[in-house]
């Protein structure tokens, strides 16, 4: 009824306006229209518009409060309201009370997502919008695909004659080859030895820390999964079931995350048939912050050392039963940025291919800006950004997809059980570090990546857990590994800012290249990124930046900088050597040339000096926004100037 | 290496007569002596000016044998071995795989706190002091052996 009158409203405002309508008519023609509408009604949710306002518009919309979709003083945007029979303008990213301002700052404020009659041609809706001169951008509320992937359910019973050897008591760890692969032919006839991320080594002096959150921006994450409720987020500000948003954070018992699709509970096992849900993020969350020591299933790369000690897992659900939304996506990064989160880890990107920064800017506006949103949020470890991980996508393609191939994101490529990139991994331009991701062509069962699954998902309720491949996988190994270095530094009581911490991920590295040569993937070499992620020297690297040692006197000496980063056989391009003010005058030296890949320089002076060196995966070209392509690495180092250099590298 | 443990004693209890606390109109007591301990754990504390931390450790044996743990070129601690000479208060070394030291040093000691000062012979701005501690166990255990392990990182512009 209140519809019915708010429609006869409508259509007298209508026939007042009609006039002013027919002069506001847009010149579907109009260029600077048209530039203003960003992507494209294919797969896009009938009903539905997000718009970006100028501050203008936003400032007389926020001036009228109630129950009216239209608002006073903008009348060229109410005509079009009222002619496409609009039903809600709501902002597109909520106002939480506590980070209001700061979300003003970015303009976030002007975002809307316009709700309206589903048989309206959104095309048509679209170029009206268009031609109001207070709407800066048009932006139609895309569906992203979900292809749901293969899912194998893990053996209940483990081999227990490789379990004893083992870190953790949790009886799975022996078959998480990406963890640890030591080669074992029982596991696999595809194992080869140092395929994974070096785990065991690396739990020595870190398993995780419970201030440490990562969101896991996917399908919901069962986070009453025996093997993942120890360590799931929990929003200590919201009481459970109240129906109250008691944190004023804009969402009611958000406890554990939220499922930003249906703006209700998390879900994880919704749907049938093709759109089922697939436990993709619960499997993604295990690789991440399984429970540790816990004697049951699997592990977590930084699940902790005991029951509850792992890094947070904040469930900010995007796919709920295969539906997903740009309206999603946009507002659970600002609830992942408002809420905490230190590493937004997203499994996920889009399968059209896009040219560089520009076209995404273009076409995904209101995404762009809540990912960089995210982004620019400080937290207690990193002091001037949050961390963002993505996978570089499966379609095998000569780049990595976006969002992860922007240029500030770090996106994961994927290799198997036996150290060979994955026939499904996208390489080369954009994609920034490789990871276990499996390779179930190699061994359809054991070599792909074993973790947590719903019950509801498996075949076997009774024991939830199963393999999955995918650069899905490979991207929550990196997101782990920065977790545990996150928990690390907060152990050692250091911050870095948001480039040191990519640096010292993207350089923890041993060469995927090396192992190449001379097989059937030489194509690959130089083209997986800086190399295969180690948490190890993660670690190493938050403890300290290694040296490098010039000799004294020797006229341009010819500095390689490879063999210092990483296992040193991965190949890095110089860009540059800065020094700190008084520093070049001290070693008696100039700022160093570089000449055939290496760096120039005369040195006259004993001592050291700390500089930051600037470097590319060889092959790779710095990502601008016309240009798809790496992360500038730049990293630390102490250079040393000395006489005594021997060749053995010792250092007496 | 029982000669050589009691030359040390020897100077030891020379370096104790010569070094006796001034108390009115006696000698000073200086802070480097030629004399002291040199069989231990040491860790390097400064380098040509410069504070050191946690980066490198040195265990010189009653033997003559010598490990070297050092976190230099990688972030990874790394073993170098190999055995060591004093003649005249200098300091000389070789790798297990047969290089020389980069240079001779000149050793002085302190005895509070104890400590040793190596002095390059070929460049007297090239100076280590190292302080009596004890290696910690995860880099004994943890270091890999620099000597046997290919991805040792010098390369030199040939």
């Amino acid at each position: 009824m209140k519809r019915l009158i708010f429609i006869s409203l409508a259509l007298a405002t209508l026939v007042a306006c009609q006039q002013s309508l027919v002069d506001e008519r847009v010149s579907f023609e109009t260029s600077t229209q048209q530039a203003k509408i960003v992507n494209s009604s294919r797969n896009a949710v009938e009903g539905a518009m997000i718009l970006k306002f100028t501050d203008d518009v936003v400032a007389k919309f926020e001036a009228t409060r109630g129950d009216e979709v239209t608002r006073a003083d903008v009348p060229a945007l109410n005509a079009v309201l009222t002619r496409i029979a609009a039903v809600n303008v709501e902002r597109l990213f909520v106002v939480d009370v506590n980070h209001e301002e700061r979300a003003r700052a970015a303009g976030l404020h002007r975002w809307y997502v316009v709700e309206f009659d589903e048989q309206m041609n959104l095309d048509m809706a679209a170029n009206l919008f268009a031609g109001v001169e207070g709407v800066e951008r048009v932006q139609f509320n895309s569906r992203l695909e979900n292809p749901r992937p293969e899912v194998t359910p893990c053996q209940t019973s483990p081999d227990a004659s490789f379990r004893d050897t083992y870190a953790v008591n949790d009886p799975q760890y022996s078959r998480q080859w990406h963890y640890d692969n030591r080669g074992d032919k029982q596991l696999s006839s595809a194992a080869v030895a140092g395929n994974d991320i070096n785990l065991t080594a690396a739990w020595k002096y870190e398993m995780g820390d419970s201030s440490i959150v990562v969101a896991v921006v996917d399908e919901g994450v069962n986070y009453t999964h025996p093997d993942l409720a120890a360590n799931m987020w929990v929003n200590e500000d919201e009481i459970p079931g109240n129906g109250i948003d008691d944190d004023g954070n804009g969402y009611v018992d958000d406890v554990h995350g939220l499922n930003f699709v249906t703006g209700g509970p998390i879900t994880w096992a919704l749907g049938s048939g093709p759109t089922r849900d697939s436990g993709h993020g619960t499997h993604i969350a295990g690789t991440i912050s399984a429970v540790n020591n816990n004697m049951i299933g699997v592990a977590g790369i930084a699940g902790g050392k005991e029951i509850g000690t792992g890094v947070r897992i904040m469930s900010t659900q995007i796919f709920s039963a295969s539906v997903s939304t740009l309206e999603a996506t946009a507002r659970a990064y600002q609830y992942a940025a408002n809420n905490g989160a230190h590493i937004a880890q997203s499994s996920w990107g889009y399968t059209t291919m896009i040219a560089d920064d520009d076209a995404y800017k273009a076409m995904y506006g209101a995404e762009l800006e809540a990912l960089l949103y995210f982004q620019s949020t400080p937290n207690n470890i990193l002091t001037d950004g949050s961390l963002h991980i993505f996978a570089a996508g499966n379609d095998g393609w000569k780049q990595a997809g976006y969002p992860g191939a922007y240029r500030d994101f770090i996106a994961v490529s994927s290799f198997g059980i036996n150290g060979m990139p994955a026939y499904y991994t996208c390489y080369d331009l954009g994609v920034n570090i490789a990871a276990p991701g499996g390779d179930m062509r190699v061994d359809k069962r054991a070599g792909g990546v074993l973790s947590t699954l719903p019950a509801e998902i498996v075949e076997d309720r009774e024991y939830p857990y199963g393999y999955m491949q995918g650069t899905s996988m490979a991207c929550p190994h990196v997101s782990g590994v920065a977790a545990l270095g996150l928990s690390y530094a907060k152990r050692l009581g250091k911050t870095f800012t948001l480039k040191e911490f990519q640096a010292m991920l993207l350089t923890s590295v041993n060469s995927i290249d090396a192992t190449l040569e001379g097989t059937n993937y030489s194509g690959y070499i130089n083209k997986m990124g800086s190399g295969k992620i180690d948490a190890l020297q993660m670690l190493m690297n938050i403890e300290g930046i290694p040296c490098i040692v010039v000799p004294r006197g020797e006229s341009n000496y010819r500095l390689d900088i490879s063999p210092y980063i990483g296992d040193g056989k991965s190949e890095f391009r110089p860009i540059s050597m800065k020094f700190a003010d008084g520093d070049l005058e001290r070693l008696g030296t100039t700022e160093p040339r570089i000449f055939a890949e290496r760096f120039l320089m005369t040195c006259n002076n004993t001592g050291s000096a700390v500089v930051e060196v600037t470097v590319l995966p060889k092959g790779a070209m710095a990502g601008t926004e016309s240009q798809i392509g790496s992360l500038l690495i730049t990293k630390k180092f102490v250079l040393i100037v000395r006489d005594n250099v021997t060749d053995n590298g010792g250092w007496l | 290496m029982k000669f050589q443990t009691i030359f040390f004693a020897l100077l030891l209890l020379f370096a104790v007569g010569c070094t006796t606390p001034n108390q009115g109109g006696g000698e000073e007591r200086k802070e480097w002596n030629s004399t002291g301990t040199l069989v231990g754990d040491w860790v390097l504390t400064g380098w040509a000016d410069t504070a050191s931390e946690d980066r490198i450790y040195l265990r010189l044996n009653e033997d003559s044998t010598f490990e070297l743990y050092q976190r230099v070129y990688s972030v990874l601690w790394m073993r170098y071995t190999g055995t060591f000479t004093l003649n005249n208060a200098v300091l000389q070394g070789v790798y297990s795989d047969g290089q020389a030291w980069g240079s001779d040093y000149k050793i002085e000691y302190s005895d509070e706190p104890l400590r040793i000062r190596l002095t390059s012979t070929a460049d007297d701005k090239d100076v280590s002091v190292y302080s009596s501690t004890t290696i910690p166990s995860n880099v004994v255990d943890d270091a890999s052996d620099a000597l046997n392990v290919r991805s040792v990182v010098i390369k030199r512009f040939l």
